[in-house]
């Protein structure tokens, strides 16, 4: 009797926690757990100062097709050029329910492509990493000229960095180092890979890695070796930097452009072993897409948006944005001391937008 | 005011006193101005901070200085285009027994003295209460060798010193609140200040903004944060309201004890005692403008009556410093679960990653609040959101 008494008890209990968990997750994820419509596609757009990465999810969740290219300081051209690639992906019939910006120039970008939701970029890779597996503690996001870390626990994030005004611990550092190298950034994690011994180089900015790196070549290192050496650099800045007194812990999911090169993951993997914050490898998980993160996730909030309202209809202005004449122009207000910069954008010869005035007498 | 300008057409023009407008102005503009108004003076004021000021006091200080040190000299030379016959830069040390202030507060005057040319004379009294001699004479002593400099006629300055006095004490009780009303807005029964917008259709969150009076109320040097925070839907309350007593219990309940902090528990306290454990103590917290900010922090640290706490601070201040990791201290001490973001900033103007920053802050607070109770086996990573932005 005992016996019976006891069993199902300790099996509701379980269930209890499993479900508490569950529902947890569940209301945690009300950002990402809706209704199934799969005929339903969307987009997200996320401009960075380096790259444009735009993806298209469908109505579960799951990846369609995505377009990576380089910003080049051309954000409005980027978007437009990244949009025309997109097309000639999934054809101009391609129906698309609900556009999300994010990224540094999310609010150019909301305007140009006619976004239903405009977030953050910390917001937007939360969601999308937690999509991808809802059991990690840490986000570490390496991208072009900015990184960021962000903790997670029981699936919210609950704490965040972001790097402050140096760009050392992020990929244009190794893009540089790699150009007076004169190797392709491509082939710089094989070459690390190659070598077995790291040459210490100092990395908390660029002038002094270089003199540094110009010293060990002149001493004879080999190149391997100063590759490998390189990326140790950027991993212990961007752990000494960003990562300063941050809980980090497995499963840890690394992302943004820089986690395409196999030398830095390596360097990662050691580094947060040889400090006790993960044990095994396998504890940093890269993502399939994980050069486009911030575009999904802002493709999910997009959804999200569309679904909780849906009578709503989508903003996007259509496949015909790259034949649209998107203008800026940026003036100084001289109303009053402040001096504002004043920015405005102009849609075939329409004035849409104009920001930057601290006392809103530009507003359109 | 700066708009009488019609004084100028006097015979007779009044005596016009500049007022930087920065640092302690914020703290005792009350009392200056209607002090020097009743002995007949014209208080000039400095234009609000502004892309100007910022530029040339950048230019005019060493880089060490402080964000708002630097914004100070900017006022300064912004008054000296305003034709004053005097600038108002007090020496002061601290109002209180065995409290000090920022010591650049008691710089601030000699520094102006040997780095600007064609300044005007400063009235700049020293008055410091750690210092044995300065009690009420040495106070009737500055107020009458400033009187003697308007008004021949001791009564007037009489007046205008009680005048000052009265409307201090007014202005303090406007700024900040009761412990009633504190209740009552922990409770979102009252507004403190400007309606947040409704954001999704959410009810607002609820955060201290904690930060020095002359950063929270300079637009330009807090970035405006006001007024982003209102837009995100965050109902605000600010260090300077929070009700001074209260403040004044957390403050007496930090101690150091072999380099290591101790926090007692409040009711601990005896009321009697309060006094003796002040002027007893050596390890007392004696910055006195850090009060209100630790004092605050304490509060909703440990009471989880609000979503979060927003601490803003201008780089690179050093009694911050020091408050800062008292804050942060307490927060793990008691294990606290409310989510606490450090902004400091600087002399820049791109904003966008301030706004980010403040995005992202306000998101995670919602999403907290969105999930309910979490369980208390979780630990929550309070205290640790440290952000570094300059």
């Amino acid at each position: 009797m005992t016996e019976n008494c006891e069993c199902p008890n300790e099996e509701r209990k379980t269930s209890i926690e499993t479900l508490s968990k569950e529902e947890m997750l569940e209301s945690i994820h009300e950002e990402i757990a809706l209704e199934v419509s799969l005929d339903k596609y969307y987009l997200g757009v996320d401009v960075g100062s380096i790259s444009t990465n735009l993806a298209i999810i469908d109505g579960q969740k799951n990846f369609v097709e995505s377009v990576y290219i380089r910003t080049e300081g051309r954000p409005i051209q980027s978007i437009q050029y990244g949009i025309t690639l997109l097309k000639e992906k999934v054809g101009e019939n391609f129906q698309i329910s609900g556009v999300g910006a994010t990224g540094s120039a999310r609010q150019l970008t909301g305007l140009v492509v006619g976004a239903d939701i405009v977030r953050n970029e910390i917001t937007a890779h939360s969601l999308a990493s937690l999509n991808e597996n809802p059991e990690i503690q840490t986000i570490i996001e390496i991208g072009g000229q900015d990184s960021k870390i962000i903790i997670i626990r029981n699936g919210l994030p609950v704490d965040f960095a972001m790097n402050t005004v140096c760009a050392a611990g992020t990929g244009s550092f190794l893009d540089q180092q790699a150009n007076r190298l004169e190797i392709p950034i491509e082939e710089f994690g094989d070459l690390a890979l190659k070598s077995d011994n790291a040459v210490a180089i100092a990395g908390r900015c660029t002038v002094f890695a270089e003199s540094d790196m110009i010293h060990k070549q002149q001493l004879g290192h080999s190149v391997e070796d100063i590759v490998r050496g390189l990326s140790e650099a950027l991993v212990r800045n961007y752990l000494n930097n960003v990562g300063k007194g941050k809980e980090i812990t497995g499963p840890i999911m690394f992302q943004g452009g820089v986690a395409a090169n196999v030398g830095i993951r390596d360097a990662l993997r050691r580094s947060l072993i040889k400090q006790n914050k993960i044990k095994h490898e396998d504890d940093i998980i890269i993502p399939e897409h994980y050069d486009v993160m911030g575009a999904i996730g802002a493709a999910m909030l997009a959804m999200n948006k569309i679904v909780k309202n849906p009578e709503r209809e989508t903003k996007f202005v259509g496949w015909q944005i790259p034949d649209i004449n998107y203008q800026t122009k940026g003036f100084e207000c001289k109303g009053c001391p402040n001096i504002c910069e004043i920015i405005e954008v102009i849609m075939e010869d329409k004035v849409i937008a104009r920001w930057g005035s601290k006392c809103g007498k530009w507003d359109v | 005011m700066s708009e009488k300008n019609s004084t100028k057409q006097h015979k007779k023009r009044k005596k016009r006193v500049g007022f930087p407008r920065a640092l302690l102005y914020y703290y005792f503009k009350a009392m200056w101005e209607s002090f020097f108004e009743a002995l007949g003076a014209e208080v000039i004021l400095s234009s609000p901070t502004n892309k100007v000021t910022k530029d040339r006091g950048v230019l005019e200080t060493l880089d060490d200085e402080c964000y708002s040190t630097k914004l100070f000299h900017g006022h300064v030379l912004d008054l000296l285009d305003k034709e004053i016959d005097y600038i108002f830069v007090p020496r002061f040390a601290s109002r209180k027994k065995r409290e000090v202030a920022c010591p650049k507060f008691v710089a601030l005057a000699d520094i102006l003295k040997y780095t600007k040319d064609n300044l005007p004379p400063i009235i700049g009294p020293h008055y410091s209460t750690s210092r044995e001699k300065h009690g009420f004479w040495r106070l009737v002593k500055i107020i009458f060798e400033i009187g003697f400099k308007f008004t021949k006629n001791p009564l007037r300055i009489i007046y205008a010193a009680l005048k000052a006095r009265k409307d201090h004490k007014t202005a303090m009780k406007n700024v900040s609140i009761d412990e009633e009303a504190l209740k009552k807005w922990e409770n979102s029964e009252i507004l403190l200040n400007d309606a947040p917008a409704i954001v999704d259709g959410e009810k607002p969150l609820k955060v201290a903004l904690i930060g020095h009076t002359y950063v929270l109320n300079d637009s330009f040097a807090s970035l405006d944060v006001r007024q982003r925070l209102q837009k995100l839907g965050v109902d605000i309350i600010t260090s300077e309201q929070m009700p001074r007593k209260l403040l004044e219990r957390q403050i007496l309940r930090l101690s150091m004890v072999n380099y290591g902090l101790e926090f007692s528990e409040p009711e601990k306290l005896p009321k009697k005692q309060l006094e003796k454990h002040l002027f007893g103590r050596n390890d007392y917290f004696y910055f006195e403008f850090e009060h209100e900010i630790v004092g605050t922090a304490m509060h909703f640290l440990e009471n989880k009556s609000i979503d979060g706490i927003l601490m803003l601070v201008n780089f690179i201040c050093g009694p911050v410093s020091v408050s800062m990791e008292y804050a942060k201290l307490f927060a793990k001490k008691i294990k606290s679960e409310t989510p606490i973001i450090i902004l400091s900033l600087d002399a820049h103007t791109g904003e966008a990653g301030f706004q980010t920053r403040l995005e992202a802050f306000s998101d995670i607070l919602r999403m907290k609040k969105s999930t309910g109770t979490i369980p208390k086996s979780v630990k929550m990573v309070s205290g640790s959101i440290f952000e570094s932005w300059s």
